[in-house]
């Protein structure tokens, strides 16, 4: 398959496509590995999206053809609308990011590294260093040259850096690493309030939990390959659960559902009974072991619905794929 | 300390509606490059405090504490150290030193500005604006030789000024104080009257033998009377003794000799030689500047392409300026630093060495030992070092994953 940008009118869709980020076929190579492959990606408008991946999954990859900093061998992409490459300078007009760590001239203050992004983009984005840097909040900071920042510090001046041109749609590449508990906070509201603000921000990370956290959508990537994409809660709502079953005698409840189609998946714990239910189980089937147990004469005190999170489902989602490779 | 909430504020910065005019009017596929792009890059480079000490001590330190040695050795003792300026102080600093070492600085900061956006992860920045990467590469130009034309003009106008008001009143000519600037009649004429001076040190190539006249320290400038030598004529018996007006002759023959040799030396350089020098070591650093930049862009570091650089300027360009070698004269040909001695203003003394009768060793004779090669040929080597470097570095930048 060969590179190809579909035809666009000129100065047309920055607003018309519904997605933020659109990719058909893209594929990456090196050599014989191939770091990006066949990936459909839709990212829609406004919604914090987490690309999520273990690492050496390819999603810096990604993002780095996303923006034009390597080129793709095949496919096609769009980012707000506009084709990439042929249209990129329109495109990453409105586009901010940060790739791998940030890293500036460490001889320059933060203020004087932002002036120098601000000069490479549009004229407005001069009159942008000072409000950026409040909001990030390192604008005490600004006159200190980058070299005595610390790793939370330069991760800020990088969302500065991506706040300069005003974006539309943010990729921020594992914004948390080297950040402590409050930085990480801090960046998770930040990531909300620019939502909020009607932006799109994709994130890559392999911190699944923050993924959960934060974003709304989220598309699963394992070796190269998107294998699932969607809003989050569509998909925990198809995996398997757990129902944790707290009862006065576990070893006879344990034969008792095992009498059942359920009982495969039966195990006794310290606080009584787990029972895993297959996905695609509906809520019934909780209903169902109450009326087996409670009809074979045993109490039951607490029935509790777990749901899988969104890592246990990663990692089922993921070990199933390399098992079946 | 940033809380939560100063994060998470209503934006200073709100998501505006698409801003398609003003993305589709900030020209930023544009390969010309924007003032502020270059303004911020001159900036970038301003700031290297290091970068800037090698630039400031080579262009202006160096001259400015070598001129003030030998001014104040001369205000002390003006019989033992001579004036601190003139002609030959001119040509000493400025080919001696400025042309060979503000070629190396300049390429260093060449070599900077083409590697460090890469080095120092700036790049990746820079190229996710959606600028063009051509206006990128293009932007370092003027920003570079804005610091570094800046600082050879300095350094080079303080050369000049001292050269030009702390210059000799006498010329020092084979060893003799002769004023300057006499016409061939006025030379002829104090030769007569200093003929004993001019036969002991004005340099000689007639078939006569010099009369024989005391020079001190029991030397003679010529054959002892009623010697007989060889010379182009044949057998020669030299006179037992010669008349004043025959050794005033004698002297004004070797003037007259030495007039066009006398004219090339010069107590102050003049205000065009020092303008054409001044355009040419410009021109040099400028150079040093553009291949520097393409090399480190091409390779993308700055240590290696430095290296390259001084051994170009200190070992290959002497060498191959000099040495003619069987077929690949045209390659040494092809070496900007030979091209750049071909234009060489004012037949000044070439760098690297070299004799002739221009203030001290150089010029004429220097130009001698030059490979051959002509002046159009030489302009059209420069002109392609640059387009080449700048094309190179230019496309590498384009190409280069960021």
């Amino acid at each position: 398959m060969s590179l190809t940008t579909s035809a666009e009118p000129e100065g047309q869709r920055d607003s018309e496509s519904p997605w933020a980020v659109e990719t058909h076929g893209l594929t990456k190579r090196f050599g014989e590995n191939i770091a990006v492959n066949d990936v459909e990606l839709l990212v829609p408008r406004g919604s914090a999206f987490g690309y999520l991946g273990p690492n050496g999954a390819g999603k810096t990859t990604l993002i780095r053809v996303l923006l034009g900093l390597t080129h793709a061998d095949a496919g096609t992409m769009q980012l707000l609308g506009h084709a990439i490459p042929r249209h990129r300078d329109r495109a990453l007009a409105r586009v901010g990011a940060i790739v791998d760590e940030p890293r500036f001239h460490s001889h320059l203050t933060g203020r004087q590294n932002l002036q120098i992004l601000a000069a490479a983009r549009e004229p407005a984005a001069k009159g942008r260093v000072e409000p950026v840097l409040e909001r990030v909040g390192i604008l005490h900071r600004a006159n200190d040259k980058v070299s005595k920042y610390s790793m939370g510090m330069r991760q800020r001046l990088g969302v500065a850096a991506c706040l300069l041109g005003d974006p539309q749609l943010l990729i921020l590449d594992e914004p948390m690493n080297g950040l402590d508990p409050a930085g990480m906070l801090d960046m998770r509201d930040m990531i909300k309030a620019l939502v909020s603000e009607g932006r799109t921000v994709m994130l890559s990370s392999h911190l699944l939990d923050e993924i959960e956290r934060t974003c709304d959508a989220v598309a699963i990537v394992d070796r190269g390959t998107v294998i699932r994409q969607g809003p989050i809660s569509q998909l925990l709502a198809g995996s398997s659960f757990e129902v944790q079953v707290e009862c006065s005698d576990p070893d006879r409840a344990t034969r008792l559902i095992g009498g059942t189609a359920l009982g495969e998946h039966v195990q006794v714990v310290p606080d009584g009974l787990a029972v895993s239910l297959p996905e695609g189980t509906g809520r019934d089937a909780i209903a169902e072991i109450n009326r087996v147990l409670v009809e074979g004469g045993i109490s039951v005190y607490r029935l509790q619905h777990i749901q899988a999170s969104l890592e246990q489902w990663f990692l089922s989602v993921t070990s199933r794929l390399g098992s079946a490779k | 300390m940033t809380t939560t909430s100063d994060l998470g504020a209503s934006s200073p910065v709100p998501a505006s509606a698409p801003v398609r005019a003003e993305v589709r009017s900030d020209h930023r596929g544009s390969w010309i490059p924007t003032w502020g792009m270059v303004a911020t890059r001159f900036m970038e480079l301003r700031k290297r405090r290091g970068l800037m000490i090698a630039l400031i001590a080579v262009n202006i330190g160096i001259p400015v504490v070598f001129l003030s040695v030998r001014l104040i050795s001369h205000a002390a003792d003006p019989k033992s150290y001579g004036p601190a300026g003139g002609y030959a102080i001119f040509t000493t600093l400025v080919l001696g030193f400025m042309y060979i070492f503000g070629f190396i600085v300049a390429a260093v900061v060449g070599c900077t500005a083409g590697s460090v956006d890469l080095t120092e992860g700036m790049f990746r920045h820079l190229v996710i604006t959606g600028r063009s990467r051509l206006a990128l590469y293009l932007a370092r130009i003027p920003a570079g030789l804005a610091i570094v034309i800046a600082m050879v003009a300095i350094g080079y106008t303080i050369v000049c000024a001292v050269c030009v008001f702390a210059a000799p009143t006498q010329l020092n000519y084979d060893g003799i104080n002769v004023r300057p600037g006499l016409s061939r009649p006025a030379l002829d004429k104090w030769a007569a009257t200093h003929a004993d001076e001019v036969i002991c040190n004005f340099n000689y190539n007639g078939p006569n033998p010099p009369p024989s006249i005391p020079c001190g320290n029991g030397q003679t400038s010529g054959p002892p009377p009623g010697a007989t030598i060889q010379t182009p004529k044949g057998t020669v018996t030299v006179p037992a003794s010669e008349s004043p007006a025959q050794i005033r002759a004698f002297a004004v023959t070797m003037a007259n000799q030495d007039y066009a040799d006398y004219r090339s030396n010069f107590t102050v350089p003049s205000t065009s030689l020092m303008v054409d020098v001044g355009l040419w070591i410009a021109l040099e650093a400028t150079i040093g500047f553009i291949v520097g930049l393409g090399l480190s862009s091409l390779m993308g570091q700055r240590t290696v392409p430095v290296i390259l650089l001084v051994v170009l300027e200190l070992i290959f360009t002497p060498i191959f300026s000099r040495h003619v070698i069987l077929h690949l004269v045209n390659l040494e040909r092809g070496i900007v630093g030979v091209a750049m001695l071909h234009i060489e203003p004012g037949n000044l003394p070439t760098p690297f060495g070299g004799g002739g009768p221009g203030g001290g060793g150089g010029g004429g004779l220097g130009r001698m030992l030059l490979i051959p090669e002509s002046t159009m040929a030489a302009s059209l080597v420069i002109v392609g070092w640059l387009v080449f470097w700048t094309a190179i570095g230019a496309w590498r930048m384009m190409t280069r994953d960021a």
